[in-house]
């Protein structure tokens, strides 16, 4: 008998402490819902959400987690909706128009300022804390605001524009460090291409380069190094062309020499990561995320074995006041949204998850790396706020990398620019 | 009579004509070597990105960087379809594609049917102006129209059904979006998938038809109903089976409706768009799959998602591809 209560009273122990176990799961959905919902005389209801390639499944997604938690605090539904990097802001705008438009609305540099111009979204200051430590004020003044009013609230994870470099070649061939060259000032567009240069060669001797100065994806990401883009913003809020700025003309020379004239950019393959794994490349241009997602996994699984170092792009000469590109994305609220104080509590617990989840990923980043990248997304520059209507003159660099005359080009493309840059003009008045 | 000399037939000499038939024969091969390398060579590009699809999409992880490795792997693995399938979400959105596709494709044709049939046989004043109208909904895109048809369909209200539909309850206008209402509506009115074309292709072969058998079919009593059905439909079938296959090919790879119309749970070809950026987070669900081995298997995974997504495609072509190249030729389509 007695054993019998003893074995019941562990039992039912045992019971307690699984429920109690449960009860303690850190999944983004144990938050109790609020007693008052209401934010300013506000009533919650249900919202929609798009980013594109958003996945709905994926609880590790701290998106996700945000998304349940604010469900379970406010007990409303948040609609998250699939849509493709093609077709989603076309989305926005059929939402728009059709005047149930979505709460809220994800965005990049690519997508501002014309998401602003064109009124998919308002402004955002009266809904969102920017001050908030889980938020990038300066990214979104930067790169979100139109008109003297922030549209956007920007993550904290501003993500500079930044170049790996494979320090035992540098070494080996006798070059200056390149982060000794930043902090001296001289990290210039000159000294960058002389060492691409210097470093492009046929390292086995069968008459075909094998290794160059520079794999990249983004040539016109120079544009912003050399602080300027292809298109401007008058003061009355509207775009104009900037194809005949020297800054201009000069960057254009610059990537075509890298691409088409001396050729010191190029890739084994076509992935800039293998290519730079590989040792085929002395620098790597990539955002600063792609230290985590990329790098560090790809030398901790044995796919490089040399040391690696991180310095900013290179300056141009018009960049005279130490500007550094970077990309940053946030949220907005669309103009006319039902619940924009509710869709602003959203973006705040979005963001504030994100952040979390961006501390724990950055554990393995060296601490020098973190530090310069924070240092450098101090002063964001991003050409694509500028040139997003002219889709970052892809079209330009295809004629300049294809090794077209610099000044035909620019005649060519001109019309068809000016038409683009005519629409969005139009789409904002 | 032929004249014969002692040297051969036809008053040639043997000497002269067997030297014209040596010329013949070199230039009939000349012309049929040309023929079969310019064939080849437009099969070749042709088929270039299916090769090198099923090429890429069974090769294992060590290959990816192996050099001499280029069209046929040295090793195999069914890793990168596993992943591509469970990415994708197949069952789901091949369920979601056909739940789409069949009953659509079925409301086509009988619209497009009719539609076609009533171009060809029936004299009307506004005739010339609709079929100005049919040409125009072949010529402009669909992009052009999504933006008022998603707002359409998100306050659904057809000749005051929708505000009835609100009134009994009392929940507003029907959204139909996020469901396959929007193309189960648009084909049975004439503006599903290409409809333009069909009704295009319908028209030509009633055009085609000889007009006695109407008359013969009106003499016995038939009247409109019955000739169309009785007498027209059932030697329709060829182009029928055209529309049906046409129709299912646009169905299938439809990509931009259904993005547009759909906001949970796409079709494939929408998931296929979306398969690179959704597997990197499918594969840290995957125990002992490190982010250098998607790296290395991303080509595959792509590669595999784009052969299952074209696969029926291919089978169905293999089998009814006398139809098409016959639908073509009877309806004066070309070019």
């Amino acid at each position: 008998m007695k054993t019998k209560r003893i074995l019941a009273a562990a039992l039912c122990a045992l019971l307690a402490a699984g429920w109690l176990a449960g009860c303690s799961t850190e999944t983004g959905g144990g938050e109790s819902r609020l007693e008052d919902t209401t934010i300013n005389g506000e009533e919650a209801k249900d919202l929609k959400y798009i980013r594109p390639g958003q996945n709905a499944d994926n609880e590790n997604d701290p998106v996700i987690r945000a998304i349940r938690a604010y469900e379970n605090l406010y007990g409303v539904k948040v609609d998250v909706i699939a849509a493709d990097y093609d077709t989603w802001t076309t989305k926005v705008l059929a939402a728009s128009t059709s005047g149930s438009p979505i709460d809220v609305i994800y965005g990049s540099v690519s997508e501002y300022p014309l998401f602003a111009m064109k009124g998919y979204t308002q402004p955002i200051e009266e809904y969102v804390d920017l001050s908030a430590d889980y938020l990038n004020a300066s990214a979104a003044e930067a790169f979100f605001s139109f008109q003297g009013k922030v549209y956007c609230a920007a993550g904290s994870t501003v993500a500079p524009l930044v170049m790996y470099y494979n320090k035992d070649m540098l070494e080996a061939e006798g070059m200056d460090d390149p982060i000794d060259l930043y902090n001296a000032g001289e990290w210039t567009f000159d000294n960058f291409r002389k060492m691409c240069k210097a470093l492009t060669t046929d390292t086995d001797g069968d008459g075909n380069t094998d290794r160059w100065g520079l794999c990249c994806w983004y040539p016109w990401a120079f544009l912003g190094a050399n602080h300027t883009a292809l298109c401007t913003i008058t003061e009355e809020g509207k775009y104009q062309l900037n194809l005949d700025d020297p800054a201009v003309v000069e960057t254009l020379e610059f990537v075509q020499d890298a691409y088409y004239t001396s050729k010191w950019r190029g890739l084994d393959g076509d992935n800039i990561y293998t290519s730079f794994y590989q040792g085929r490349n002395a620098f790597l241009n990539e955002y600063s995320w792609s230290e985590t997602s990329n790098i560090i996994p790809a030398k901790e699984s044995g796919q490089f074995d040399f040391e690696y170092g991180v310095a900013p792009m290179p300056a141009g000469p018009n960049n005279t006041e130490g500007y550094n590109v970077a990309h940053a994305s946030g949220f907005g609220i669309a103009t006319g949204s039902a619940n924009p104080y509710h869709a602003g509590k959203l973006i705040e617990m979005i963001q504030e998850y994100s952040k979390a989840d961006a501390q724990e990923k950055n554990q393995k980043v060296p601490a020098e790396h973190l530090e310069l990248y924070e240092q450098l997304a101090q002063k964001p520059f991003n050409d694509s706020y500028y040139d997003s209507a002219i889709k970052d003159g892809n079209d330009l660099f295809v004629l300049i990398t294809g090794g077209n005359n610099i000044q035909t080009s620019i005649a060519a493309i001109t019309p068809v620019y000016q038409e683009l840059l005519d629409e969005a003009n139009e789409a904002s008045e | 009579m032929p004249y014969i000399t002692r040297a051969g037939k036809g008053g040639v000499p043997r000497f002269r004509h067997h030297k014209q038939e040596v010329y013949h024969k070199i230039a009939a091969f000349g012309k049929a070597a040309l023929r079969t390398a310019f064939l080849l060579g437009i099969g070749f590009v042709m088929l270039y990105p299916v090769l090198f699809i099923l090429s890429g999409a069974f090769k294992a992880k060590q290959d990816v960087y192996d050099p001499t490795v280029i069209w046929f792997p040295k090793h195999y693995s069914l890793e990168a379809m596993g992943l591509a399938l469970d990415t994708l979400k197949f069952g789901k959105s091949v369920g979601r594609t056909l739940a789409i596709l069949v009953p659509s494709v079925l409301l086509q044709m009988v619209s497009t049917l009719m539609a076609g049939y009533g171009f060809a046989r029936f004299r009307f004043r506004e005739r010339g102006i609709l079929f100005a109208l049919l040409i125009f909904t072949i010529i402009v895109p669909v992009q052009n129209l999504i933006v008022p048809l998603y707002a359409n369909f998100q306050s659904f209200d057809m000749l005051g059904a929708g505000y009835l539909f609100g009134a009994v309850t009392g929940e507003g206008l029907p959204n139909l979006l996020d469901t396959n209402l929007p193309f189960y509506l648009m084909a049975a009115f004439g503006m599903g998938i290409r409809s333009g074309l069909y009704i295009f292709i319908m028209r030509q072969f009633f055009r085609n038809m000889p007009a006695e058998l109407e008359e013969a079919a009106l003499i016995d009593g038939c009247g409109s109903v019955k000739t169309f059905t009785r007498v027209m439909l059932p030697n329709v079938v060829p182009a029928l089976v055209t529309v049906l296959v046409f129709s299912i090919v646009w169905y299938w790879n439809d990509y931009y409706q259904a993005s547009m119309f759909l906001m949970s749970d796409q079709t494939l070809s929408v998931n296929l768009t979306m398969l690179n950026g959704m597997l990197s987070i499918t594969a840290q669900n995957v125990a002992g799959l490190t982010s250098q081995d998607l790296m290395l298997m991303r080509d595959a995974v792509l590669e595999c998602g784009c052969l299952v997504t074209l696969l029926p495609l291919l089978v169905m072509y293999l089998f009814l591809q006398r139809f098409f190249t016959e639908s073509i030729e009877r309806t004066g389509i070309v070019g």
